[in-house]
């Protein structure tokens, strides 16, 4: 008995150990998309674009794994750059967040303040966000909040760069 | 043939009417102001959902600080230095039918609790807020105004 237990769990292990080891990490990578301020106003400014899926399936695509099972999503770095080489201290903070037409809007990665004199901006990631549902929609929706002191009737684009780490199984 | 020619324009109105009263989803998009008029909040779309931030505060300085007021009755201590001003109040509403926006929250940034929320667009100038615990039936309503 003991040693049909024995068996039992040694095949159970090596069938997780299988299942795990057929997952695959790939990169997704957002390069300069741009974010439109039109006329920044006291207190939090919003804009926004949006990804379509087939372009995270691409990635996925890439190397061969079925972007229908991602899992274990990461932030690796967000950046934000002025597009007009402008200081980005006009703004007190910024705010990164992630949303789908199934996944409720929360916030991935944080600047505050924004240091003075600064054109780009390395924003602080959250470790502990739960990304993997914001992978599995039509789309997916990058909000960007920014901090205003004072009104700015000022036109301003954010370039944004961010690096996704995620695994999926092969195809 | 004069009877005619205003009977069809009655149906053109008509249709016209109908027409501009069935509201969009979009129509929520604008600054409104609640009945208390202490402050403004802008409805914007943020992907498929609405979303509320407070644009303005008819008084933006805590007297008790002489500074900025802050969101200090959030439940959540870490939250309690974000900003009033630009505080995002109504969270993830979806458009459900015509004058209703529904499944969102509203946050009180008065006392730091957050409520279920439904918005009925009672014409284009006036929403019905109703916050609510658990069923709708239970709740309070408050009218807002279009400001823009």
């Amino acid at each position: 008995m003991n040693k049909l237990a024995y068996i039992f769990i040694c095949m159970t292990a090596l069938a997780l150990s299988a299942c795990s080891s057929s997952q695959e990490s790939f990169s997704f990578e957002i390069k300069g998309k741009e974010f439109v301020l039109e006329q920044p106003t006291p207190g939090s400014n919003t804009a926004q674009f949006e990804i379509p899926f087939e372009e995270i399936a691409a990635a996925a695509n890439a190397k061969g794994l079925d972007a229908t099972k991602i899992s274990a999503v990461k932030l690796e770095k967000a950046e934000l750059a002025s597009k007009e080489g402008k200081n980005l201290n006009t703004f007190e903070s910024a705010l990164l967040q992630l949303t789908t037409e199934k996944a409720n809007l929360s916030e991935v990665a944080i600047l505050n303040p924004i240091p003075a004199g600064t054109t780009t901006a390395k924003l602080n990631v959250a470790e502990n966000a739960e990304m993997q549902k914001y992978f599995t929609g039509d789309k997916l929706t990058v909000v960007l909040d920014m901090n205003a002191p004072e009104g700015d009737t000022l036109k301003h684009s954010l370039l944004l760069n961010a690096t996704f780490q995620m695994s999926a199984p092969k195809k | 043939m004069k009877n005619q020619i205003v009977f069809i324009l009655f149906l053109l109105f008509a249709f016209f009417s109908n027409v501009n009263a069935q509201n969009k989803a979009e129509d929520l998009v604008g600054v409104w102001e609640p009945s208390s008029g202490k402050g403004r909040v802008k409805i914007e779309k943020i992907g498929d959902k609405f979303y509320g931030k407070v644009v303005w505060l008819r008084e933006p300085i805590d007297p008790e600080t002489g500074q900025k007021k802050l969101d200090k009755s959030n439940p959540d201590v870490t939250l309690r230095s974000r900003p009033r001003l630009g505080l995002r109040v109504l969270k993830d509403f979806t458009f459900v039918s015509k004058g209703i926006w529904d499944n969102g929250t509203i946050y009180d940034p008065e006392n730091g609790s957050t409520y279920n929320c439904k918005i009925t667009m009672k014409d284009i100038n006036t929403l019905d807020i109703r916050g609510y615990i658990g069923v709708a039936v239970f709740g309070r309503t408050d009218v807002w105004k279009r400001v823009k």
